[in-house]
């Protein structure tokens, strides 16, 4: 059996470039076609300009935005080298997860209202996230 | 320069400057390459129309971003075909899986039968079940009449990507519609029959 000899059952090139290249398969606008686009076209320009995003309003916003998860990362950082002191030093570790001990290390080192500061940036950046995967997940 | 390119770049020129109305000398330049482009992409009369309309609407709205460095014609197939990627992203083509689509007759049992017209469209129908990429390798090289640099250009791509693409393309139409050999088929079966029997 020659291997170089084209194989009878598979489908020629031939068959795939007369099927899709046929001169048959064209339709024709309908005759409104035109009509249809340019009062769509013109709809469009009737309507008002949509309102640009204000980046110089936002700008301020932005930054207080980084500056704040700038502060979280700082924060959780030092957390966590305050853990690894008091493993060191054989003392009992405190779970990450108790929130008691962490309030006292905030209140001890960082002060009760910075911790006031990062919730209260935290919550709209929470709702502003929440709004833009409402909005966007159609 | 071509003349047709020459007076696409004056009706843009036009438009631009705010002669709405000059836009529906474009439609009617290309109306019918992007409802046959959407067609092909979706085999659906009505939404070809649709689709056509959308892609014009978006080519209306970002007009000034066609800078003339490139033909208009090809400006405009390729922002038609994003659009009609996109557009079958949302709502697919109503279109079966490369394995549910029924094969055509088999021409070698009685010769001359065939509905030619039924296998076309069943290769055409094929296509649009490949994966994407390779969906619009084939449907573009197709719609530019098998110019490869054309259709290269149209889907952002180079060449050599394009043939590839087409290639395996291909390959996957003609083992769609390959079929075992016949001949060898009996005697297999005759074989493995005792062996099942014990």
């Amino acid at each position: 059996m020659n291997p170089h000899a084209p194989n009878p059952n598979t489908l020629p090139d031939a068959g795939i470039d007369a099927a899709l290249s046929a001169r048959d398969d064209v339709i024709l606008p309908s005759s409104g076609f035109t009509d249809a686009v340019m009062s769509a076209v013109h709809r469009e320009s009737a309507a008002p300009a949509p309102i640009a995003f204000p980046w110089k309003r936002a700008i301020p916003g932005f930054i207080a935005a980084a500056g704040a998860l700038a502060f979280l990362v700082a924060m959780f950082v030092a957390l966590f080298r305050f853990r690894a002191a008091a493993a060191a030093v054989q003392a009992p570790a405190p779970q990450l997860i108790n929130l008691a001990w962490f309030a006292q290390f905030v209140h001890s080192h960082i002060g009760a209202d910075a911790l006031w500061v990062a919730v209260s940036l935290a919550v709209p950046l929470f709702c502003v996230l929440l709004m833009r995967r409402l909005l966007f997940a159609r | 320069m071509e003349r047709a390119e020459i007076d696409d770049r004056a009706v843009v020129n036009r438009v631009l400057a705010g002669e709405t109305d000059a836009f529906a000398v474009l439609v009617e330049r290309w109306q019918l390459p992007l409802v046959n482009l959407a067609w092909r992409y979706c085999r659906d009369r009505g939404r070809a129309e649709e689709m056509a309309q959308e892609a014009f609407l978006r080519a209306w709205r970002n007009l000034a971003q066609w800078r003339g460095d490139s033909a208009f014609s090809t400006w405009l197939f390729a922002l038609a075909a994003n659009c009609y990627r996109t557009e079958l992203h949302r709502i697919p083509a109503g279109m079966k899986s490369l394995d549910e689509i029924a094969e055509p007759p088999d021409e070698r049992l009685s010769p001359g039968v065939l509905d030619n017209a039924r296998r076309d469209e069943a290769i055409r129908r094929a296509v649009l079940a490949l994966p994407e990429k390779y969906r619009d390798a084939v449907l573009l090289f197709y719609f530019h009449d098998q110019d490869v640099p054309a259709a290269a250009r149209t889907l952002h791509i180079p060449e050599g990507t394009l043939k590839a693409r087409l290639f395996r393309g291909r390959e996957l139409l003609r083992s769609k519609f390959s079929r075992p050999p016949r001949a060898a088929a009996p005697a297999a079966v005759a074989a493995q029959a005792p062996k099942e029997a014990r």
